[in-house]
């Protein structure tokens, strides 16, 4: 075999190996591609929200919480949990109605209302809240959580979680 | 035994090493060892027949890949299969092309196992000395068609669910054993939640195993003794499987994934309606590979048929597995073996004629997207007293059609009957049973939210019209699926075809002005003209 006839059996054999692993990169590229997004996307995707019923404003004591339990729906893949949330509803002075979460933020038990003292009180490490939410003691990192609400014509609230 | 020429030394090597590849290499030796593995010496002449193995090799791959990501999603239990595959295909990101590539590459595995077969069995390359390299292919192909077969229950919905049932039906008809067969296979006395939890072993466990060991013993067995090569040897020397054929390998790999990814993209894997077992209107069919078997049994009947169910596969199987001690001289071209190529051809002649006469006679699966009157009829029921009492905006459940349904038939009759039982003494019952005809179409109009298909608007015609065929007609005629078809009344399903609105206005109120041997009573002083009117315009419009 000449010289030649070696370089350009080298030179063609360089490209199949070129064109080999390209192909077969580019298919396992392809396939991991689709399995690492779909093993992935679960994690990162966001729970959706939606609007509650809640009661009426009409039953509500200004500046006095009222703790309601309100069923909702977390679709986790092909399954819908149904988790039974309580939330503080408070109107205020100006009629406005706020809901309150009732998970604490120091490391999530319930917080109950204390009315004699006006406080949100965590039974698990004593954190306090005022009836804002705002941290008036103890632990918690943070207020209490809040979601928004809206009111429509027939004094029904709702509220978004 | 074929010489196997050019020893490891002579050929190059397979990668020229850069400095992380040979550091590696220095603490690894994986160099050598990738030689040894891509250093086939492989015969002149070795062509595009030859890359069908790899082929195979890499769809399989594909399968395991795709399989495992699906594990994490899939449910293998009744209750939460079909909606598990659903989320797989409109929830998951990218799920509809995993879910595709699963379902469609076993189609492509198939195609590529047979036709792999049929290339060895016309090379002749089953001959001495790779008798127990084709052993193993045969025990491959199986294992295949298992893995088929398993797979096809696990979606839990009506074409599985039914085909399932017709298959451990075949079972039962093996002679001696066939009962305990079909037993074992079922988990039980019906196909249910047991057959569906141990296919699904057999798909994720058994069968893969199994595959792992087959296809090592086959790769072992290749390399023993090398591959066949051409049916004539050619002059030449040999050449290295790499790159020389894993170019060949490679590029074909490339068009059948190609094809495969256009199918998974574009195709969108069936999924039929949720597996229904009191639904005895279904039309079973199997996959199409499992067709021509299927359409046999046409033509074998009474005590002929275990010999299309058992006898001919299994003859199928025998011959396959002692073809290489039946033909074993050592010629190989096709025309100097006239029997085993003029069985062979009469043999896919005859499978290709039975999976297009099945092809031909597969009824089209029910539209999915129309909701019948018995539907409409209860979705009417649950959005009316008693059913509000509890399903209501902020009551004690949740507003049905609005969340997912995950119960079955069974409870929800239950339910219908005896409201009370998911919480007993906790609450007041609702007042008022519904009779068997509203539970029913209760029942239709439960199969279309699970089915998710959105609710049609109606007219307050229709709709009172669906209420009345939903309720009482569908005690005796039968509509869209629907109904008991008791007394030999008539399916209305097509009843515009046959008769006018004013004539079937007449019949409803009084069928005896008509007919004086009518069987159907009259229903004049049971509904509001109203109501009769209704039903007859929309019966007059079921073309």
């Amino acid at each position: 075999m000449s010289e030649q006839n070696q370089d350009n059996g080298i030179d063609r054999r360089g490209l199949f190996r070129w064109v080999i692993n390209g192909v077969t990169g580019a298919i396992g590229a392809v396939v991991a591609v689709v399995a690492g997004v779909a093993i992935a996307a679960p994690s990162f995707k966001k729970d959706s929200t939606q609007w509650l019923p809640a009661g009426r404003v009409l039953g509500l004591q200004p500046q006095n919480p009222k703790p309601v339990t309100l069923r909702v729906v977390h679709k986790q893949g092909y399954y819908e949990a149904v988790d039974h949330e309580v939330v503080f509803l408070v109107r205020g002075t100006d009629n406005e109605v706020r809901a309150i979460s009732s998970v604490c933020t120091h490391l999530g038990c319930h917080v109950h209302w204390d009315p004699e003292a006006r406080l949100f009180q965590c039974p698990c490490h004593g954190g306090q809240y005022d009836i804002t939410g705002k941290v008036i003691g103890g632990p918690p990192p943070r207020p209490l959580a809040t979601y928004a609400t809206r009111t429509d014509s027939s004094n029904q609230i709702f509220i978004e979680l | 035994m074929e010489t196997r020429g050019n020893s490891v030394k002579d050929v190059p090597e397979p990668h020229a090493r850069g400095r992380v590849s040979q550091w590696c290499h220095d603490r690894t030796g994986y160099q050598t060892a990738l030689k040894v593995l891509l250093d086939e010496p492989l015969p002149s002449g070795t062509g595009w027949w030859f890359t069908l193995g790899s082929i195979l090799l890499a769809l399989i791959s594909i399968q395991f890949v795709t399989g495992f990501v699906l594990m994490m999603y899939y449910v293998p239990t009744p209750a939460y299969a079909y909606d598990s595959v659903q989320y797989i295909m409109h929830g998951l990101t990218f799920g509809h092309i995993l879910r595709g590539l699963h379902f469609y590459g076993a189609s492509f595995i198939v195609i590529a196992a047979v036709v792999h077969m049929l290339r060895v069995i016309f090379f002749g390359s089953y001959k001495q000395p790779r008798e127990v390299t084709w052993l193993s292919g045969v025990f491959l192909l199986l294992l295949i068609l298992g893995f088929a077969l398993t797979g096809y229950l696990l979606p839990w919905d009506q074409r599985a669910y039914w085909a399932t049932v017709v298959t451990t039906n075949i079972a039962k008809t093996a002679p001696f054993a066939g009962s305990y067969v079909s037993a074992l296979m079922k988990g039980g006395p019906d196909v249910g939640a047991m057959t569906l939890s141990r296919w699904y072993a057999m798909h994720v466990i058994l069968l893969p195993a199994g595959l792992v060991a087959f296809i090592l013993l086959h790769l072992f067995l290749m390399r023993r003794h090398g591959i066949s090569g051409p049916v004539r040897p050619r002059a030449g020397r040999m050449h290295p499987f790499y790159p020389d054929h894993a170019i060949k390998d490679t590029l074909g790999v490339a068009a059948v994934f190609a094809a495969l990814f256009c199918f998974a993209v574009y195709g969108h894997a069936t999924l039929a309606a949720p597996a229904n077992p009191a639904d005895a209107s279904y039309v079973p069919r199997p996959e199409w590979y499992f067709l021509s078997l299927f359409q046999m049994l046409k033509y074998f009947h009474g005590a002929l048929e275990p010999v299309a169910t058992i006898g001919i596969p299994t003859l199928v199987v025998v011959v396959l597995l002692l073809l290489p001690f039946f033909d074993r001289k050592p010629e190989r071209r096709p025309l100097k073996r006239p029997v085993v190529i003029g069985v062979t051809v009469l043999a896919i002649g005859a499978v290709a004629t039975l999976t297009s006469l099945g092809l031909r006679d597969t009824p089209t699966e029910p539209a999915l997207a129309t909701w019948s009157p018995a539907a409409i009829a209860g979705q009417t029921i649950a959005a009316s007293s008693p059913c509000t009492s509890c399903h209501t905006d902020g009551g004690a459940a949740a507003v049905l059609g609005t969340a997912k349904l995950t119960h079955d038939d069974f409870w929800i009759k239950g339910h219908l009957s005896d409201p009370e039982m998911i919480a007993p003494g906790l609450r007041t019952p609702p007042a008022g049973a519904l009779n068997t005809l509203q539970v029913n179409a209760v029942l239709a109009y439960a199969k279309k939210l699970r089915e998710d298909i959105p609710p049609p608007t109606v007219d307050a015609q229709t709709r009172e019209a669906s209420v009345v065929l939903g309720t009482r007609c569908m005690g005796c005629h039968t509509l869209a699926g629907d109904g008991l078809a008791s007394n030999g009344a008539p399916d209305l399903s097509h009843e515009g075809t046959k008769r006018t609105a004013d004539w079937m206005h007449k019949w409803i109120t009084d069928p005896g002005s008509i007919d004086e041997n009518a069987m159907m009573p009259a229903f004049g002083g049971v509904l509001t003209d109203q109501q009769i009117k209704d039903v007859a315009n929309y019966l007059a419009t079921l073309k």
